[in-house]
């Protein structure tokens, strides 16, 4: 039985963790395109389509995202494991980003609404002026929550198949490594890109501040 | 020395459930009057302002500004057209007062950037808040933040500004530099409806001062009448307790 040394070790699970790094620009690009979008339609309570939003977002709040990954892996047959990662994780997570915007924008007081259309504003310049860059600051600690969440269920993505952290430190531990060792440094690799998303959140909550109200708020 | 008429009310009926706020609403307001709405709270005034640009959609009855029917489909026409000041303000406070003014030219009115600054500082130079473009709302002082309203509305060149009680949120020693600015607009000619219990304003600047009651305008008089020989009891009653108030 050959050993594994802990550069090596780190080497290894590094590129694992590089896989999963590959994933987050997409997926947070993505849900939060689509959870702004999602969200803002929410709030305009057009018939159907709210029907049609709702029953999705329960959906996805009832359901794990094993499950999701693992339906379009195996039932959906898209054979692609980054791919499968990327629509499943993305589908999954808008749902919440969505729930989120729309607290936002629901918290945003109702004379913001009517001094726009006083304006002559149109409903989706009002959004967009006046009612959206307003809301990052309240949902800001929500939302870098939810790419937490996010970061920890990309976790679940060696299932089907790809080649990530997780299960590089599997292939790993069947060589020869131990698995305590194995488990810390993934755990420590996943501390330190949360934590950094934490640090990420904090500094862009003081950059809204500064931009949006002049540092007052 | 009437205009046209720019807002008439014809038989407008709002509720809200079993509410009867307007009832059997008419009314009519002149291009170019200062016109002075009071009455006690709850009488409806608000809400009729509110329902001339269709933030509050009336049940029954007609609303015409400059001859158009209000309704859903016209209410952005109208809304370009007419101007709102609130009770509180209602300022963006994610942008500076300037970019306040200037969002509604720029992207209801697609004028460009370069024509509307200038016109917008020069309104800000008429309330005295040169200095303070740069500032956001909650940089500034409640009477700074109503005459920057004030100037976000002026921005769209309005045929008509609404102030629906501008003073009513103010500290005592902001009212007059508010009122202030409304005298000069009303001074300039400039078609207002101007809902506030304001009396002094109103003695002053007002062409016309309506009395509202449980819905209906009760009372119309020119602003001399209106003080001197109220008709209605209602009116009288409530000059006296608020004239000694």
């Amino acid at each position: 039985m050959y050993e594994v040394t802990v550069g090596n070790l780190l080497w290894q699970l590094g590129l694992g963790m590089l896989q999963t790094l590959k994933l987050l620009p997409l997926c947070i690009g993505l849900t939060l395109a689509f959870g702004v979008l999602i969200g803002s339609l929410q709030t305009l309570r057009l018939p159907l389509l709210n029907s049609i939003i709702t029953v999705y977002v329960f959906v996805m709040r009832g359901v794990p995202p094993l499950l999701v990954l693992m339906i379009l892996f195996f039932a959906a047959n898209i054979a692609d494991a980054f791919l499968t990662a990327i629509i499943g994780l993305s589908f999954y997570h808008t749902a919440y980003i969505s729930e989120i915007v729309r607290g936002g924008i629901e918290a945003i007081p109702k004379g913001q609404f009517e001094a726009a259309h006083c304006l002559g504003l149109s409903t989706f310049q009002t959004l967009r002026k006046v009612v959206l860059p307003q809301i990052w600051y309240q949902t800001l600690p929500a939302i870098a929550g939810q790419y937490i969440l996010l970061v920890k269920d990309t976790s679940l993505v060696s299932v089907v198949g790809m080649q990530d952290i997780m299960r590089i430190g599997k292939q790993l531990m069947q060589v020869a490594a131990d698995p305590l060792i194995v488990y810390f440094f993934i755990g420590v690799f996943y501390y330190v890109i949360c934590t950094s998303l934490q640090q990420v959140s904090a500094q862009v909550e003081r950059g809204i501040r500064e931009k949006y109200w002049g540092g007052v708020r | 020395m009437k205009g046209n008429v720019l807002v008439e009310f014809k038989d407008a009926t709002k509720r809200f459930g079993d509410l009867r706020v307007m009832d059997g609403f008419n009314a009519q307001f002149f291009e170019g009057e200062t016109h002075v709405v009071c009455g006690r709270s709850g009488a409806g005034k608000s809400t009729m302002l509110r329902c001339i640009n269709w933030l509050e959609p009336i049940n029954s009855g007609i609303i015409l500004f400059e001859g158009i029917p209000v309704s859903a489909k016209t209410a952005r026409q109208v809304r370009k057209r007419v101007g709102m000041v609130f009770q509180h303000f209602n300022l963006f406070p994610h942008l500076t007062i300037l970019r306040n003014a200037i969002l509604g030219p720029v992207q209801a009115l697609k004028e460009s950037q370069k024509d509307v600054v200038p016109r917008v500082k020069e309104l800000f130079n008429q309330v005295g808040l040169t200095d303070k473009i740069e500032a956001y709302p909650a940089q500034l002082s409640g009477g700074q933040k109503q005459r920057a309203a004030i100037v976000r509305a002026l921005a769209m060149n309005p045929d008509l500004i609404m102030f629906d009680e501008p003073t009513s949120a103010l500290d005592p020693e902001m009212i007059g530099e508010v009122l202030d600015v409304m005298k000069g607009l009303s001074q300039e000619g400039r078609s207002m409806i101007v809902v506030s219990h304001e009396m002094g304003f109103a003695k002053e600047a007002a062409d016309r001062i309506s009395f509202m009651d449980e819905g209906k305008l009760v009372e119309t008089k020119s602003s001399n009448d209106f003080f001197e020989n109220p008709e209605h009891d209602g009116t009288r009653q409530f000059l006296r307790q608020i004239l000694q108030a």
